[in-house]
């Protein structure tokens, strides 16, 4: 049996206008790639001016539901936990079907590719002879088929979903003792994580200062995978306040005062702007905008994240 | 300065109702100049306003204004290119009736995104200039003919542009509105603006202060 | 100075819908209606998912219940001792009752023994036997039946009896003691109450034999664990947790929820049909007004940008207005009509007050089935009226 839910029949109609959209905008990419000349007077060139600004409209339409959408689809996946039996949070349900994984890295993904192209489309537009015009068609066209298997995966995520199947809770898959590779990862000793964690934010901080900032993007793309890995492991134990807990879902519950939301939206911000100022970087224009933002909220992250064991220690005298 | 070079537009190009709208048009107005395109309506003038503005394209050909070739700018600085140096006049001014005049007046601010105090400031000293300041909250359908050609001018000047392009100003006026706006454009040319006026209204012709006239027929410079 | 937000911006947009009143107002009317709507069956299916989880609440924590071939078989009351002796387990009770058929009058009857000794599992049926001497259910030949039960058999001539037929084709006869008005009409017309002795003797049961056994687990976190253990006791048998109960049911109501949000999306379909008609059906103003904003400076994206404001002005307040007209509705009206969509409603309980269930996750649902959706219909007729040709508009 299948669960529908009005969540997922909402996401899932969601997704058909997405695709609906998405497609026109490939054809027009598509047309826009093969025939497109600035320097052209033709009536060809100026309808096709015109259509480009149809994509980007629909990228951008795309993009601004999406983003509250991502956090509306982990929520829904968290409420679904309730029919998955052995599930707590969304980590169940997400490995629930073999495809719930590969559709959350893929929505993530798209997340940065959607907000990258439209920094790309901005520094275009920026300049008279929209040198970035082709390319970020081209960019777009990837994009489609990214998005196109982000809707498929969705799709046979839910129809796969099956409530009589017992999967494992989130303290089974991400516990040190278990066989997969992020729990070899959790085995590390905690200190080790928790360095490389700030050595990472102390590196990006220096990195900031200089002109190139390819280093500080690098930095920033790292920087979500330890904090992500160092929330796991070490972090997310003092929000929950129990040292077997540990899970990057639960935080987003209303119990924790959904924290998560905060948490990962502030790292979102943070390592996209810094590809946004790596982007402007690349067509010579100033980036200090993006930098700036981005540094801004990893520091918000940062302190966040660091004041739950801090609070906890201050709190109770003792490490978790 | 604006410089049109070897300017052809063809509407429908390769289609059945292809019509040649301009043909090699060349001509230039040096800057505070006061030049009147002439011809009878249909000609082609409102098309080479248009192609000045950067609101059309031309087929071949170039435009620079300040140096600047505006001839093939993409939308965005198209606008911007309007927005900073022209001031449009339309035929029949064409007013937004359902706005007050305020709103008439900022049309051309809004997309500026300045802050509201110096948006407010530039509109009240272009209604002030043009006595139609007590009339702000008015809306534009409830003015008398007059008030509507200044609110028309005010808007057109309100971003203080260096271009002044006028659109059949006169055409369905009487003869005393016909000779304010003579007037204004007579106030512009003093303040050293740069005036380009398509009109087929004989008042125009073989005034003092008229740098030139250029008679456009038929999409062909005479 | 570049400010973040363009408020002048959003203001003509504000007034180019006030400007064109008639047409906005037709729209953000249909649009609240088909939110108001949606909204009312999410209210209502809400509240009656929460009463029924308290309904659940007064049912027995794990069901136990014998199977052979697939089947439900009556098992043994053997076992109740050695299940009492796990620990965790506070009550075990074992259950006899089924469905008999009357043939006379073409219905089904539930027939429930009740024991004088132990609870019962129902608290509505235990009102019932506690309202009525204990006794009578010892003396073997009466029964209790509901006010609409005891009409039936009036009908059929059983004025102060009626006789069962056994399984081997005997009769029984089991005189009527009295009456009762049940909670729902269908517990009335439904319920016969019995020993449980004379109950095993209709259906044909050995005086060993229960159809299921009940048991209380006061600790809701052991009920999983103890239900496995009992599955591995008891390999023949099936245990039922409140909790899959809750499951079945939030399913089946979120299900008839999904099928009303399914055609509600078809209705929705049609609306931006309209909206896609009336947003690129523009009127020779609308066009005038376009050419000479952009004339005077106004990018496309300026352009594109009001319109999106626009519909988002329309959308947004639809959606708040209909969200607090369907809370009004639903909770201080008492949701008259809609509500009998729900047809499972009025036999569940036909008199009571729709519970004040109004949570973020239902609005922000409604949310998201309403108003992308609006947005995702002007995004072409925007973008088409944002690069109309504007030298038309000035000659």
């Amino acid at each position: 049996m299948n669960i529908i839910t009005p969540e997922i029949l909402v996401i899932l109609i969601l997704d058909g206008i997405f695709a609906f959209l998405g497609t026109i905008a490939f054809v027009l990419s598509l047309k826009i790639v093969f025939k497109w000349d600035i320097n052209s007077t033709s009536m060809v060139q100026y309808k096709l001016e015109k259509q480009s600004y149809l994509v980007a409209t629909i990228i951008k339409y795309i993009l601004l539901i999406k983003l509250p959408m991502f956090l509306y689809f982990i929520f829904v996946q968290d409420k679904l936990s309730v029919y998955i039996p052995g599930a707590m949070c969304a980590v169940g349900v997400v490995n629930a079907t073999s495809y719930g994984y590969y559709a959350m890295i893929i929505k993530i993904i798209n997340l940065y590719l959607f907000s990258t192209w439209i920094v790309v489309n901005k520094v275009d537009l920026e300049s008279e002879k929209m040198p970035y015009s082709r390319i970020k068609f081209i960019f777009f066209i990837i994009i489609y088929f990214f998005l196109m298997s982000e809707i498929t995966l969705q799709v046979m995520e839910f129809f796969s979903l099956n409530p009589h199947k017992i999967v494992s809770c989130c303290s089974t898959v991400f516990s040190a003792t278990g066989k997969s590779y992020i729990a070899t990862l959790m085995s590390l000793p905690h200190y080790i994580i928790v360095s490389v964690f700030y050595a990472n934010f102390i590196l990006i901080l220096l990195t900031y200062r200089l002109k190139n900032s390819i280093y500080f993007m690098l930095l920033n793309i790292v920087f979500t995978v330890t904090s992500i890995i160092s929330l796991i492991a070490f972090f997310g134990t003092y929000i929950y306040q129990l040292p077997t807990h540990h899970c990057p879902f639960c935080m987003l519950q209303g119990y924790y005062h959904y924290i998560g939301y905060v948490l990962y939206t502030a790292l979102f911000i943070g390592t996209f702007s810094a590809i946004g100022a790596f982007v402007y970087q690349i067509t010579k224009k100033n980036s200090v905008n993006f930098k700036r933002i981005s540094i801004i909220f990893d520091i918000i992250y940062l302190l966040i994240i660091s004041a739950y064991p801090i609070i906890y220690h201050i709190n109770n005298g003792v490490w978790l | 300065m604006i410089n049109v070079t070897k300017v052809n537009k063809v509407f429908n190009a390769g289609k059945i109702n292809q019509t040649i709208a301009l043909q090699d048009i060349s001509f230039n107005v040096k800057d505070g100049n006061l030049t009147i395109l002439k011809g009878p309506s249909g000609s082609g003038k409102s098309t080479l306003l248009a192609i000045v503005a950067a609101l059309l394209k031309p087929t071949s050909g170039d435009v620079e204004v300040d140096g600047k070739k505006i001839a093939k700018l993409p939308d965005n600085f198209a606008s911007l290119y309007r927005r900073e140096n022209i001031g449009f006049v339309f035929q029949k001014f064409n007013l937004v009736p359902t706005l007050s005049v305020f709103e008439n007046v900022i049309l051309p601010l809004i997309p500026s995104n300045l802050p509201r105090v110096e948006i407010e400031n530039k509109a009240k000293k272009s209604m002030e200039k043009f006595s139609i300041y007590h009339k702000k909250n008015d809306l534009a359908k409830s003015l008398s003919g007059g008030e509507q050609q200044r609110v028309a001018i005010a808007r057109a000047l309100v971003n203080d542009p260096k271009i002044i392009l006028a659109d059949e100003p006169t055409a369905n006026l009487d003869t005393k509105l016909s000779t304010n706006f003579l007037d204004f454009i007579k106030e512009l040319h003093s303040e050293k603006k740069t005036i380009l006026i398509a009109t087929h209204d004989p008042i125009f012709f073989n005034l003092p202060f008229v740098s030139e006239e250029i008679e456009v027929i038929k999409g062909i410079m005479k | 100075m570049k400010q973040l937000f363009n408020l002048f911006l959003f203001e003509y947009a504000l007034s180019s819908l006030k400007r064109r009143g008639a047409k906005n107002i037709f729209i953000l009317i249909i649009f609240f209606i088909l939110i108001f709507l949606l909204s009312c069956v999410f209210f209502i299916s809400n509240s009656i998912k929460y009463e029924l989880n308290l309904t659940l609440k007064s049912l027995p924590d794990i069901v136990m219940q014998k199977l052979q071939a697939g089947r439900v078989q009556n098992l043994n009351i053997d076992r109740i001792s050695k299940i009492a002796n796990i620990p965790g387990v506070s009550e075990v009770t074992p259950r006899v009752w089924g469905y008999y058929y009357f043939k006379n009058a073409g219905v089904n009857f539930s027939v429930v023994g009740v024991s004088r000794f132990s609870p019962n599992y129902k608290k509505s049926i235990q009102k019932i036997v506690n309202k009525f001497d204990k006794k009578i259910f010892d003396k073997s030949d009466t029964m209790i039946v509901g006010d609409g039960v005891k009409k039936t058999l009036e009908k059929n001539y059983y004025n102060k009896y009626f006789d069962f037929i056994e399984p081997n084709g005997g009769f029984k006869k089991v005189y009527i003691a009295g009456t009762f008005k049940g909670a729902t009409s269908l517990e009335s017309n439904d319920i016969i109450l019995l020993s449980n002795k004379n109950a095993r003797k209709i259906f044909g049961m050995k005086n060993n034999e229960a159809t299921d056994i009940t048991l209380r687990v006061p600790n809701p976190k052991e009920v999983a664990k103890i239900a496995s253990k009992l599955e591995l006791m008891y390999p023949d048998s099936r245990m039922i947790t409140k909790n899959d109960l809750k499951i079945s049911y939030n399913n089946i109501f979120d299900y008839k929820s999904g099928i009303f949000l399914a055609m509600f999306i078809i209705v929705l379909f049609t609306f931006f049909i309209i909206i896609y008609d009336k947003a690129s059906g523009l009127s020779s103003d609308e066009k005038r007004e376009i050419g000479v904003q952009k004339a005077v400076g106004w990018k496309i994206g300026d352009v594109i940008l009001q319109k999106f404001y626009e519909a988002s002005i329309i959308s947004v307040v639809s959606f708040f207005l209909a969200i607090m007209f369907a809370i009004f509705y639903v909770y201080i009206l008492d949701a008259p009509l809609i509500r009998d969509i729900f047809t499972g409603y009025s036999i569940l309980k036909p008199a009571f007050k729709l519970p004040f269930i109004v949570d973020f996750q239902t609005i922000i649902l409604i949310f998201f089935a309403t108003v992308p959706l609006y947005l995702a219909a002007t995004i072409i007729p925007s973008w088409v009226a944002a690069t109309l040709e504007a030298d038309e508009v000035i000659r």
